[in-house]
This record gives structure tokens, sequence and C-alpha cells, in this order.
């Protein structure tokens, strides 16, 4: 017996497939459960479609430069409090809960191998749907996520003892000191200063009401920092004020501290340009007398460089489409290849 | 037809809106105005005699019985009316308008105006002779009666100068100084306007004009020279205009404020507008300009100031607006 293909049979066999799935799915037969895991096939299909995903984006849509080894202890510190609870970190197993889920995050020391550079980036930028893995947590900051992808590309030969220099007093467990004065020491150090490191301001000595006022924009999402929003967003308005306090009574930066003998960028710092209509950092970043405006000189060059950089955003965007506050207005004002220069000049280096 | 003629009607309507006694190449209070309205108006009456007159040949022609018109009248009518009774009107014109495009006279001893074009304001810099100069920004006040030349430049884009009342447009261009010679007849409040697109607030690009009798401007210059007095409640206003970085761009002459970027603002509570003619001033519009001059003008080069605590604008709005 012969069945002929017709257009009606055709539609209506795929009408009875398309119902009988959804009653099945309606019925509540299908198991959601983590407990019971996956199918091997399942398994091996999922990560089979989501190897290809990542390849195939990460080629088209992430820096040539993915990563960067210049500030390994942020990262570490972001690391320890908000990812070692899923993938353990050298010398700490991950949270037994956290590895009950399906899948399982890898441990990093073996899977991170398999992944390339921009691969990796691709991976903590966007996170991967149906596994638990988040997105980056904070809105154009490729430089943090490149110093995840260094801290990363590290693990498989990190010692526990290295990882614990790096992630500081943030080692010490998965996220139990945010909010306290420790888990800031992690990587600002306790002494303020930052711990040496160039991608970490220096709060010892700045304006208390900065300090809270930049919790706060991390708090919010105003100031866009996956690192900081994590700490700053646990913390009632009070927590900050007091931390802030803390910080700024340690003695760091403060005025005077700058200077160099950049005779370029002490123009730009002291006098501005007034023919590109750019004031001087000195009319508003000057402790003599009463200024709202943080205190800049003796800060890390790199971390000012990349603020300036940050604020003057993407070349191919016109500035009537871009932030119009203060320092951005002014960040795009300063000439390219003055920021290096002023930036060194501020911190004194 | 009649649909026309409404549409005709509705569009006349907007234009009535362009009316006003501010802002008018019909309200004039100078003496070039006063010569390129007169121009304009003998050339419209022209206009529509000549007009009615070719609509009259033209019934005559299409109502002319078949055979009463020939080749060779027909073409003695074209080399008549349409050669040489236009190469007379037109040399009359000529003629007639030519003493309008000669300059008024200026002597060394009147008084100059140096005005510079910005994005999106007007620096303004008197310049009296036998004195030093004194630095306004976006108003500019003229004495009745006197001689004044305008020496216009522009310090960034391309920027055109117009006080419709007063005289024509001149273009201000960057690297070249134009000169603008005016005569104002009578007093009273007007407006000039940027003519030239310039960028994105250039429709905001306007500022007021104040015509006075002589006395009355030697008195406001005289005032213009010296510091203003801001009111002694206004001190936390100073202090705040300092620690809030705004001399970094503004200058007020008594102070430490020396800043060159921006508007000059010793007097700025006695100026008519805010903004380059942007709003009539008042404490709530610099409050609102001062917390975020690109939300009221678009492509200001102001930066917003969110940081700023509410206090501290009120603060500088107030001690801005003392100062007379």
């Amino acid at each position: 017996m012969t069945i002929r293909l017709t257009w009606k049979r055709v539609i209506v066999t795929l009408l009875g497939i398309f119902a009988l799935g959804m009653a099945y799915a309606w019925s509540g037969l299908f198991n959601v459960a983590a407990s019971s895991g996956h199918w091997a096939i399942t398994d091996w299909f999922l990560h089979w479609v989501m190897r290809n995903s990542v390849q195939t984006r990460a080629a088209f849509s992430t820096p040539k430069e993915a990563k960067d080894d210049s500030g390994l202890v942020s990262a570490a510190g972001y690391y320890a409090s908000s990812c070692a609870s899923c993938h353990g970190a050298p010398g700490v197993r991950p949270l037994p809960l956290m590895q009950k889920a399906t899948p399982p995050a890898p441990d990093l020391s073996k899977n991170a191998k398999e992944w390339t550079d921009r691969q990796l980036f691709w991976i903590l930028e966007h996170g991967v749907k149906f596994s638990g893995m988040p997105a980056w947590a904070a809105k154009d900051r490729p430089d943090e996520v490149k110093r995840m992808v260094a801290f990363v590309r590290l693990l498989p030969t990190m010692t526990p003892e290295q990882y614990r220099v790096l992630a500081g007093s943030n080692a010490q467990g998965f996220g139990a000191a945010n909010g306290r004065f420790d888990s800031c020491a992690g990587c600002h150090g306790s002494d303020g200063l930052g711990r040496g490191q160039k991608d970490i301001p220096i709060l010892a000595g700045q304006d208390p009401a900065y300090l809270a006022a930049a919790l706060e924009a991390y708090a919010t999402g105003k100031r866009q920092s996956a690192v900081m929003s994590n700490a700053a967003a646990q913390l009632t308005p009070e927590e900050r004020i007091a931390l802030a306090r803390r910080f700024a009574a340690m003695p760091g930066i403060a005025p005077g501290r700058g200077g160099n003998s950049d005779v370029a960028a002490r123009r730009i710092v002291e006098r501005g340009l007034p023919d590109k209509q750019l004031p001087a950092c000195r009319s508003c970043h000057d402790a003599a007398g009463d200024k709202r405006f943080p205190v800049i000189d003796g800060q890390r060059a790199v971390y000012i460089a990349e603020r300036l950089r940050h604020w003057r955003g993407e070349k191919e965007v016109v500035d009537a489409r871009k932030d119009q506050a203060t320092m951005p207005v002014i960040a795009r004002r300063i000439p390219e290849d003055m920021i290096e220069p002023v930036a060194r000049y501020l911190a004194g280096e | 037809m009649r649909g026309v003629k409404a549409s005709c009607g509705v569009a006349a309507l907007f234009v009535l809106g362009g009316c006003n006694r501010h802002q008018s190449a019909l309200t004039v209070f100078g003496e070039e105005a006063a010569t390129v309205r007169h121009l304009t108006i003998v050339m419209l009456v022209g206009a529509i005699v000549i007009a009615a007159g070719v609509a009259a040949l033209m019934i005559t022609a299409v109502r002319a019985p078949e055979g009463r018109l020939t080749l060779s009248s027909g073409m003695r009518l074209i080399g008549w009316v349409g050669g040489v009774v236009p190469v007379v009107v037109l040399l009359g014109l000529l003629l007639y308008s030519l003493p309008a495009m000669r300059p008024l006279p200026v002597a060394q001893g009147d008084l100059r105006i140096a005005v510079e074009g910005e994005q999106f304001w007007w620096r303004v810099q008197y310049q009296p002779p036998g004195a030093a100069p004194v630095v306004t920004a976006n108003e500019i006040r003229v004495p009745v009666g006197r001689t004044v030349q305008f020496d216009l430049t522009a310090g960034d884009v391309i920027h055109s100068f117009w006080i419709p009342g007063l005289a024509g447009k001149m273009d201000m261009i960057p690297g070249r100084t134009n000169r603008l010679i005016v005569r104002a007849s009578r007093p009273g409040t007007f407006r000039g306007v940027c003519t030239e697109f310039c960028g994105l607030s250039h429709a905001l690009m306007a500022f007021d004009v104040v015509a006075m009798e002589p006395a009355a401007f030697d008195a406001w210059l005289a005032n213009e020279r010296r510091p203003a007095a801001p009111a002694a409640a206004t001190a936390a206003g100073a202090r705040a205009f300092a620690a809030n970085g705004c001399a970094g761009c503004h200058a007020i002459a008594g102070t430490d404020a020396a800043g060159q970027i921006g508007p000059d603002l010793t007097h700025v509570g006695s100026r008519t507008s805010l903004g380059a003619g942007n709003q009539p001033m008042s404490r709530a519009a610099l409050v609102r300009f001062i917390e975020d001059a690109p939300a009221v003008k678009p492509g200001a080069r102001m930066p917003a100031y969110p940081q700023m605590s509410r206090q501290d604008a009120q603060a500088i709005a107030a001690y801005l607006e003392s100062m007379k």
C-alpha cells in the first residue's frame, strides 16, 4: 500500500507532531530537574552548539588584543568574590551546591586551555545561555574583561600561594567579605594605595564626598564597572559613607603630589588650551580653596589615562550623541597625543 | 482652484507668525535698514505695475480677433517691450539703488564694536576712541544718532551677523574681519540673529540689541567698565562659582575668574536674555542653564554638571543675577 504525499497530508502530519510536542510539554512529564543531569547525547549536542557559537562569534565581535596582563589584582579580587564559588580557584574548591547545577561550572584550571583569548573574552563578555554563566555586569568595559581573560589564562598554572597573593583578603571566602573594609582592601590595599597596581586608583587622601558619590554611582549603574558595582551594590548608604571616610582619612594622594618636567603637559594642566576651548585641569582639580572635585594629584597615570579615554568614547560617534557631562566633554577636547603626558604629569610619574 | 486659494491663505497665516516689532526688516531703527526698506517698497510697487502690464498685454493678445495680429507687429512689440523697456527700467533701477550700496562714512573718533561669532554665542568688545576696550557678550547696545562700526569675525566656523531692523546681514568668517557701519535712529529693544548655519544650536544663536540715547549709553558703558558689585547676600554663590571651577572658562572682572573660553559674565545680571537670546534672564533659567546647558542649547560648548548640588546651582544663579 502506498500513501500519496499531498500538501494537506503533510500539513496535517506536521500540525499533529507539533500538537503532540505541546501536549508533552503541557503535561509536565518532561523532567527539568538539575539533579538528573543530561543524557550523554544531549550533553554532547548542547556543548557542540555552544562551542560552535562561541568560535564563530568570537571571530567577529571581539577585540584583536583580548588579553591584558597588567592588572591581575583587580581581576583576581573579582574572580574570588564572584566566580570562585562556581568555578573554584587554585587551592579553593567550588561550593558543592554550585556543582549540583546542570551543567556544573567547569574547572577552569583544565577547561581554560580549550579556548583562545578571544573566545574567553566573548564568553566573559556575553555569558552562555542555559548554562548559568552570566554576562559581564557592566557595559563598555572591555578593559575589565581583558584583565579577567589574562587571569583565567593563568589559572591552569597558578599555585594556591600565587592566588592568595593576587586576590588578597578576598581569597578567603566567596564574597563573604563583600561590603566590608576587608573586601575593598583586597584590591585597594588596607592603606588605600591600591597595592601598587597601575589600574587601581589610590583612595587614600581622596575627597570623602567624591568617594561616597562614586560608590553610589557604581551601585546604581551610573558609573559602569562589573568589579565595583558588585562591591558597591551590597552597601547601604551609611556603609558607603563610612568606607569613603575611612579611606579618605588615610595619607595618600594630595595636592602638590603631581608634576614633572613635561612643559606641554604642564601647560594643559595649569592653563588649558583656550584655542581648543580646553580649560585648565587646575580650574577644578586643585585643593587650593574649597573645590568640589576629586584630587588627582599623585593618582595613578594608567588609571587617569584610562578614565580620560573612556570618557572620550568611540571616534566614530559624533560628539552630539555622546555624554554631555562635565568630564566627558572636557576629555574630548584634550588632544589625543596629550592624554598620556597629562596623566603622567598629574600622577607625578 | 478653490483648494489652491485656501492653502495659499493658510500658508500666508504662517508667514504672519514672523511679524513682530523686535526682529523685523520692516520695523527699522537704523539708516541702512531704512534705505533697504525704501528700496524694497519701490521695487515691489514697480514689480506689481510691470506684472499688471504684462498680464494686460497677454489678455489683449489672447482676446484679439483672428487676423488682427501680424508677425511684424508682434516682433516690433517684443523689440520694444521685451528689449528696450527692460534695459531702461533696469538701468534706472541700478542708478537709483547704487547710492544705497555706499557704506556710511565713518570717522576715527567713532565707536567700534568687535563681535566674534562662536558656537553658539557672541563675544563682544566695545572699543570707544581713546579708552580701554570693554568686554561683554551676547548683547549689543548702540547709541542713537552716532555712527558705529562693527568689526565682525568668527572663532570657529562661519556665522552671519544680522540685526534686521538696523542693517543688512554680514558674514563672520574665521581669519577675516568684515566691517559693518550702522547708525541707529531711534531707541528701543530689538533682536539680532545668526543667519549662517553654524551647528546644532544655530537657530538658538541670537542676541538682544538695545538702542539707547547717547547719554544713557555713555552711562551704561561707564558702568560696564567697572566690576559689578554683587549683593553681599550672594557671597555663598561667589564661593560656589570658584569651587565648581566656573573660572576655568568664564571671566568676572574684579575677581580671580579670568577664563577666556566662554562668555564674560561680569555684568551678566544686567543682560536682557540668557544663553545668547535663548531665554529671558531669570533665576530659574540661570539654574537650568548652569545645571545642564546642553539640554537647553544642544551642542553648547558648556558641559552639563550632573554632579553639582542644587544648592550650589541656586547660589551661583543668585550671584550671577545680582551682577548688574
